[in-house]
């Protein structure tokens, strides 16, 4: 019979516009200037931005009319747009004495901020892209930028020629935005996650931004795996790019079965019940990414042999003793479901397993039917949770009995939510309450106690925060 | 065949004669342990003029001293004394000891059963008390459960036993060390008070000696510490019976009457205790 740990990690990204911080003094007060818009009527009085200049209107401007300069006077020109709650609308990037609108206020830039908010992914690999200059000289082959679009020329265009579409092809159909270039006098935008942009000749796509990063935590997970249990295998199941150091950790590197079901949530619920299909081994122990395994489990396993499906269903703080989790688990409750815990389970490949999961895909695909029939409503969630979604099936199959244990304190977790901990004064991270210390040997400490078993660290930031990677690098040679 | 005993100290303040408990609560343990007692103190002549020597196994002299460990003494919710806190030596019992098998004991622990007697019986090298029970049950007995709010478990000094054992001879002189220490421990330890208290040393030692981790060093001792704050009131002692003023819940001052019978009580209102002593010393 094969063994192992399987984690399912799919990480968030940024889907927004990131900000440069730009260093901001308020010209203009008390203007508060909106953004033109063809659909909209504007008042006599009324401030707007039009074109990178604000104006004021002077005659009242009419729905679907064009904009008419005879109806409003300027104000200030070359006023570019920092920030507008309108994500649509065009984003400049703004440098130092540039004066820009930033929700709908007038600000001089008095401080750049030069940090690369975006990685960019190069594309077209090999094309060099000028900027069509009116009074240049461009030749046949040529790929020049105008106009938010790339084309490469048909023919030779001698200088002082104003651009026609006919002089060329469209590389692509779609805008490309300049970002950055040799000549700063130009205007350049501040993209959006997944744009495609001309950055100093070339282009590229600019990358989404990882909020939680939850393939690092899960290679975390696997190198403190590997530290207490140096046989023990672990497969991820990923979409995501698992970096190249760190592909060595794992025995299989398995991409989510059947699509991801889970590209619009951050909390990336919807694919879990997946991993019985997704497990190779025949049985499996499923972790969450936020935990690391501090002390060998081959006991572990001996005892969830006894069993085909088996379920957690009690935590410890982090000073051993079992934690109450009623703050978190008020539905578990009121609707008296089994008190399971999937951020650590086990299963083997069985029919009894195989009916659970299936039961757990109709739950989380239906989960809004499924809570509205089985949770009380004064706590029934207003989101999807795998626990939740569990428990919901451990009591339509009725096999709570069966599928856990209320006297055998292993396997558990650790689990570090603030108000499992036994405080009586709560802050919301459970970092900003005890200290955390971990030795060259990968023994993690929190307050005044050395942790054991599985650490269910549960806020994202911890490893940033901490010296995890790196101690658990030294030590398992990654 | 092991020697087994009772250990008090026995150190005054001014305010508090710690003596004349020590005298009160030998008794009663011969009564009710049936073991000897010996005491060490640094009041040895007004011991011997006042009480006599019959009530104690041996008497050990320590060094007078005039600690600076000052903490306020409650006499009821609405009287307080503040004055020195003469409790170090603690961890030095496990050298003055006479006894193989030592149970210390505070003087303000009103033994009135026979229940620690079955501490020498049990396999256990050390114990104490983790659980306890405020007889009010009205408190948050809270602060009695962790040495802080994120710190580790509280044990209570009040009563421990333990035999002479190489871990038990490492633990007393870390209990020695922390209290040395123990500006370095109480922050370690997230204590915010500067005021030494064994309770919180032994804790801590406690936890040093399982690893950092809960464990087995300590076991319980037989049945809860039971306890009755300083701003509680012992109203009548009678034999094995006693009569509490329990604080009322959120009214200052105000009290209702609460009897135990046969039941061993750490009363911490050293002063309304005294006064029992008083009586019953008067009453011999």
């Amino acid at each position: 019979m094969s063994r192992g740990i399987v984690v399912l990690a799919q990480n968030v990204y940024n889907q927004d516009r990131l900000l440069p911080k730009l260093g901001l003094e308020q010209e203009f007060k008390n203007i508060s200037v909106d953004i033109w818009y063809k659909e909209l009527p504007h008042t006599i009085g009324q401030h707007i931005w039009h074109d990178q200049t604000v104006y004021i209107v002077t005659k009242p401007l009419i729905p679907m009319e064009e904009f008419a300069l005879d109806k409003v006077k300027l104000l200030v020109p070359n006023v570019k747009i920092h920030s507008d709650t309108n994500p649509l609308i065009v984003h400049h990037r703004g440098y130092k004495n540039d004066i820009v609108l930033s929700n709908n206020l007038i600000y001089r830039v008095t401080e750049d901020d030069t940090t690369n908010y975006y990685d960019l992914i190069q594309e077209y690999i090999g094309v060099h892209v000028d900027i069509w200059y009116e009074e240049l000289r461009h030749v046949k082959g040529q790929h020049v930028w105008i106009n938010d679009t790339v084309y490469k020329l048909k023919r030779n265009i001698s200088k002082d020629t104003p651009f026609k579409s006919t002089f060329g092809t469209k590389l692509v159909d779609t805008d490309i935005k300049l970002y950055k270039d040799e000549n700063t006098s130009l205007l350049f935008e501040n993209p959006l996650p997944g744009d495609l942009v001309l950055s100093n000749n070339a282009l590229f796509t600019v990358g989404k931004s990882i909020t939680h990063n939850y393939v690092d935590q899960a290679c975390a997970l696997a190198m403190s795996v590997h530290n207490t249990n140096p046989t023990e295998k672990i497969s991820i199941v990923t979409d995501d790019v698992v970096p190249v150091d760190y592909v060595s950790l794992f025995d299989n590197i398995i991409p989510i079965p059947f699509g991801d079901a889970a590209s619009a949530s951050d909390w990336k619920i919807e694919n879990r019940w997946k991993l019985y299909y997704a497990s190779p081994y025949d049985e499996t122990i499923v972790m969450d990414t936020d935990m690391l395994v501090l002390q060998n489990i081959e006991t572990w396993w001996s005892f969830l042999s006894n069993y085909e499906l088996f379920f957690t269903n009690k935590v410890m703080n982090y000073r051993g003793d079992i934690a109450n989790t009623d703050y978190y688990r008020q539905t578990f409750i009121d609707s008296n479901l089994p008190n399971l815990f999937s951020g650590l389970h086990y299963f083997k490949q069985c029919e009894f397993a195989k009916e659970f999961y299936t039961w757990l895909e109709l739950v989380i695909v239906n989960w809004e039917d499924f809570y509205n029939q089985h949770l009380e409503s004064n706590s029934r969630p207003t989101q999807v949770s795998i626990d939740v979604c569990a428990a919901i099936v451990a009591k339509i199959l009725d096999c709570e009995s069966s599928i856990t244990n209320n006297i055998s304190k292993i396997p558990s977790f650790t689990h570090m939510k603030p108000y499992c901990q036994d405080w009586q004064e709560v802050q919301s991270s459970w970092q900003d309450k005890v200290g955390v210390y971990i030795s060259k040997d990968g023994s993690i400490k929190i307050g005044n106690y050395i942790q054991t078993g599985i650490l269910h660290y549960t806020e994202n930031n911890f490893i940033k925060n901490s010296p995890t990677i790196e101690r658990y690098r030294n030590l398992t040679n990654v | 065949m092991s020697n087994k005993g009772v250990f008090l100290i026995a150190r005054n303040n001014g305010h508090i004669d710690y003596v004349k408990q020590a005298v009160f609560l030998a008794k009663r343990i011969k009564r009710h342990l049936g073991v000897p007692v010996s005491v060490a103190t640094d009041s040895v002549d007004y011991l011997v003029d006042t009480f006599g020597t019959d009530d104690f196994d041996k008497i050990i002299s320590l060094e007078f001293t005039n600690d600076t460990n000052l903490r306020y003494f409650f006499d009821g919710s609405l009287s307080k004394k503040t004055a020195s806190f003469k409790n170090s030596n603690r961890a030095g019992v496990y050298d003055l000891t006479p006894y193989d098998e030592t149970i210390i004991m505070d003087t303000d622990y009103v033994v009135s059963n026979d229940l620690l007697k079955n501490c020498f019986e049990s396999g256990s090298d050390f114990m104490i008390y983790k659980e306890s029970d405020d007889i009010a049950k009205v408190r948050n007995e809270k602060e009695f459960k962790t040495i802080s709010d994120t710190s580790v478990d509280f044990y209570w000094a009040t009563v421990i036993y333990f035999r002479k054992t190489e871990a038990n001879s490492i633990f007393f002189n870390l209990v020695k060390h922390i209290e040395q220490e123990w500006n370095h421990y109480r922050r370690v330890y997230q204590i915010t008070s500067g005021l030494f208290r064994n309770d919180f040393a032994f804790s801590i030692a406690i936890h040093i000696m399982n690893g950092f981790q809960p464990g087995t060093f300590a076991q319980q001792l037989p049945g809860s510490m039971m306890y009755t704050v300083d701003r509680d009131i012992l109203w009548n002692l009678n034999n094995d019976e006693m009569t509490f003023l329990v604080e009322k819940k959120n009214y200052l001052g105000e009290y209702t009457a609460l009897k135990t019978s046969g039941q061993t009580i750490h009363v911490m209102n050293k002063q309304s205790l005294n006064r029992m002593i008083d009586q019953e010393f008067a009453n011999e």
